[in-house]
């Protein structure tokens, strides 16, 4: 069984900031010539049953997966190409200073339960996120909101103590919760297109449509989401037909079964997940910039992805995925060289070679990453030993005590080259000029300073191959050809299934 | 007798008191806090130190084993960490599915193994036998997810029969339905189970057929299979009602391993996503369900066998007594 940082903390880390799903981003076109039947019940298959219903409250990857913008709406959207939209907000304004945020309600939002949707219960959403005993996913960020108020039934006004460009895009993961629903971890009562029929703990999860739904009624009458412990379980389950499709494929081993069958399609999108070789920069000799590029050109990282994704997924040269808008192409920054690297090595002092320690978590693929890197560092002198750790172990021993050399870590939200900039983070990147340019982009007037700021930070951190980026997941939804409209790129691991058609 | 029914009971209870103690220590003594199941990866000291409150690991050990022991006593399994819903409730329904997976399986792995394993002693010297008995010896040997696997693409993706995995969301409300769905992971764990009960079966029926009285009773002037019938089945059936326990006991267990292989909704797939999460009240829950029915499997398979050999009856009400 493959246990992702993110669903198999699914409670230990519930996810937070930056290893919750999430990957590039949207709605694939549904776009079908054979009439529909709206009425239709679509079977989804996945790997991440939740561990509650609630966001706030650990429910992990798979609460996001089955209700972010399915059944909980935010104000704001985030689309396809990882832009972001007003959805319950009809529109926002910024005060000058950018320290003020007018949000304007959308006329008639009504709740599951029949409730209009007021201001106040977008206020008491967002308290709900930044409650004491939250544990919502990006909570820190919203630190800088230094007041929120209904100033009246339908505007909502954000007051910050500092600028902070990605303040709408924060609001993206703010569910706007009817503050009357008693249990937040076992009921659902939202605004979206769906609402939360029952959930069959071990089993499935089902949506219903929401008849009163302010906007365009989906396309499907009825979504159930089937869980899996077992991926083979899973693919056995989409060719008998049991289910219509499966929303994220984490092997290629299971591919195998559904190429060149007509009666499948098979389709990448672009993930945001991004496999690290992360060193802790803090300690010697990984504090020497020179080591860490010796070892990133010491690696043929299309021979990996090759072992480990059968030519799928994308090779980076950064913490940036294509979606995020900062991205460019730095692949080409550490190339790999064996030569190079031993002429690294010997400026570093290490002409002869060191060992070091890699804790590697004992779920895929992260055991096959660490053999290949032990082989291929061996070509350049450099000695591996491979220590294998359950996941609670490297959230204690490396995230929390930051107690090792390197370590291997999937990396799964969008947006997250910002954590360079934390010199308490575990990796322990300190840079100064970094630390600045992000400061300063969160402050920026436009999109664009901010886009550019981002730009300049991720070229130093990634010439400074604070970590080593080793390829980027595919994102791979397999379905029966029959069904059209599905999320391709899962962004944030969220999976709109409203567009969804089954011929 | 009475007697020792208490004696067996006093036994049974201690057990389950020490298996108590031992679920609850050794929980303790894994690494990691169950609090970090409630954790984001910003969370702040304060945060880890509610997060500790709420599911109790900040107070000492002696008292969290107190509360749990108070609460079980009441019967309260407790409120999962994760999913905030009480543990009992959700153990009862898993066993909605898990007990009758059992039970079926070991009632027609019963009548299997009882014919298979007295064909193949009573025609222990013919070919046919000699393969019943080989081909239980390689049922033993063949792992239960791989069987699982094979029935899958045989009955569910080449044939396309059967489900190839899942429960009906409706639980038993169509029983046909859930049946259905339960048909191969039963067909998986007849199969291993039939095969390691046809050896106790053969060898208890061997030994009978070997026996003096059974020979006794033929010279009298009844056939083998009368002889067989009022002398043998008794005696041959005390040693495989031992075995029948620990076989059912043991099912009950290894579900968790067809469970997944068929994405049951039951008591195995609960436990190991409560393990993944640290959701210890799930753990504990769970273990003491399974230790409660295998322990009362084993008391039961005690009184069935004494009740059976009248040997054994006497010798306990009488030497005992």
């Amino acid at each position: 069984m493959r246990l992702r940082l993110a669903p198999s903390l699914a409670g230990i880390l519930a996810a937070g900031l930056l290893l919750t799903g999430c990957a590039g981003g949207g709605t694939g076109d549904a776009t079908t010539s054979a009439p529909a039947d709206t009425a239709a019940s679509i079977e989804v298959g996945s790997l991440y049953e939740p561990s509650n219903l609630s966001n706030v409250d650990a429910g992990g990857q798979g609460v996001t997966e089955a209700f972010s913008g399915n059944v909980y709406e935010s104000l704001m959207k985030l689309d396809d190409d990882g832009s972001v939209t007003p959805l319950l907000a009809e529109d926002y304004s910024v005060s000058d200073d950018g320290l003020t945020y007018t949000f304007t309600l959308r006329d008639g939002v009504k709740f599951h339960s029949g409730k209009e949707l007021t201001a106040d219960d977008v206020v008491s959403s967002f308290e709900r996120v930044t409650a004491d005993d939250s544990q919502a996913a990006r909570k820190s960020s919203y630190a800088v909101v230094s007041d929120v108020e209904a100033t009246d039934d339908s505007t909502v006004t954000f007051t910050l103590s500092q600028r902070s460009i990605s303040f709408p895009y924060l609001m993206a993961y703010v569910w706007i919760v009817n503050p009357d629903l008693a249990d937040a971890k076992t009921d659902a009562d939202g605004t979206g297109p769906y609402s939360f029929d029952e959930w069959q703990r071990g089993s499935t999860l089902s949506l219903v449509r929401n008849d009163d739904y302010w906007g365009d009624p989906a396309k499907n009458g009825r979504v159930t989401f089937h869980y899996f412990t077992d991926a083979s379980a899973e693919s056995n389950a989409l060719l008998t037909g049991e289910i219509d499709l499966i929303t994220s494929i984490q092997s290629p081993d299971s591919l195998t079964q559904f190429e060149n069958n007509e009666d499948f399609t098979i389709s990448e999108g672009t993930s945001t997940t991004k496999e690290l070789l992360a060193f802790n920069d803090r300690v010697a000799p990984f504090d020497d910039s020179r080591v860490r590029r010796a070892i990133y050109s010491a690696l043929d990282r299309e021979k990996l992805l090759d072992a480990i994704w059968d030519g799928r997924g994308t090779l980076i040269g950064s913490m940036v995925p294509p979606t995020d808008p900062w991205y460019e192409d730095l692949t080409s920054v550490n190339p790999y060289d064996p030569e190079l690297s031993k002429q690294l090595l010997s400026e570093a002092g290490l002409a002869d070679g060191f060992s070091f320690t890699l804790s590697t978590p004992n779920y895929d693929p992260h055991p096959e990453v660490a053999e290949f890197l032990q082989s291929e560092l061996a070509k350049v002198g450099i000695t591996v030993d491979i220590k294998v750790i359950t996941a609670d172990e490297w959230y204690t021993d490396v995230y929390q005590n930051l107690d090792f050399e390197a370590t291997l870590q999937e990396h799964v939200n969008d947006r997250d080259v910002v954590w360079y900039a934390n010199p308490d983070f575990y990796w322990g990147y300190d840079n100064a000029d970094v630390q600045e340019l992000v400061a300063s982009a969160e402050q920026a007037e436009t999109t664009d300073e901010q886009t550019e700021d981002l730009k300049k930070a991720n070229e130093i951190i990634a010439t400074e191959a604070a970590s080593n980026w080793l390829y980027l997941y595919p994102q791979i939804v397999v379905a029966s050809s029959d069904v059209t409209g599905f999320p391709v790129n899962g962004l944030n691991s969220q999976f709109y299934v409203y567009n969804i058609e089954k011929a | 007798m009475a007697s020792y029914l208490v004696r067996r009971t006093a036994f049974l209870l201690l057990s389950f008191a020490a298996a108590m103690l031992l679920i609850f220590l050794l929980l303790r003594v894994l690494p990691g806090d169950p609090a970090n199941a409630l954790l984001s990866l910003d969370a702040t000291d304060e945060q880890i130190a509610a997060a500790r409150a709420q599911v109790g690991s900040d107070q000492p050990i002696g008292t969290q084993l107190l509360n749990w022991v108070g609460d079980v006593a009441r019967l309260d399994l407790g409120t999962s960490f994760t999913s905030g819903t009480a543990v009992l409730p959700e153990i009862a329904s898993r066993l909605g599915v898990t007990i009758p997976l059992t039970l079926i399986s070991f009632v027609i792995s019963v009548v299997l193994a009882a014919a298979l394993g007295y064909y193949a002693a009573v025609r222990s010297h013919t070919r046919l036998g000699v393969a019943v008995a080989a081909v239980a010896q390689v049922g033993i040997a063949v792992p239960v997810f791989w069987i699982g696997i094979l029935l899958v693409w045989v009955f569910a993706l080449t044939l396309r029969l059967l489900p190839s995995g899942g429960f009906p969301r409706e639980d038993w409300a169509d029983p046909l339905d859930a049946l259905r769905s339960l048909l191969l992971p039963i067909c998986t764990i007849v199969i291993v189970m039939t095969a390691s009960l046809v050896r106790y079966v053969r060898s208890a029926v061997l030994d009978v057929l070997d026996s003096d009285y059974l020979r006794n009773a033929q010279a009298l002037g009844a056939t083998p299979g009368e002889a067989f019938r009022r002398h043998g089945v008794r005696n041959a059936s005390v040693p495989v009602i031992s075995i029948l326990g620990i076989e059912l006991a043991s099912t009950l267990l290894g579900a968790v391993v067809v469970e997944s292989v068929f994405t049951l909704p039951g008591l195995g797939s609960m436990l190991t996503k409560a393990i993944e999460t640290h959701d210890y009240p799930s753990i504990q829950g769970v273990l003491l369900v399974t230790t409660f029915l295998v322990l009362v499997i084993g008391f039961a398979a005690d009184i069935v066998q004494r009740v059976v050999d009248p040997r054994l009856r006497s010798s306990l009400s009488g030497a005992h007594a």
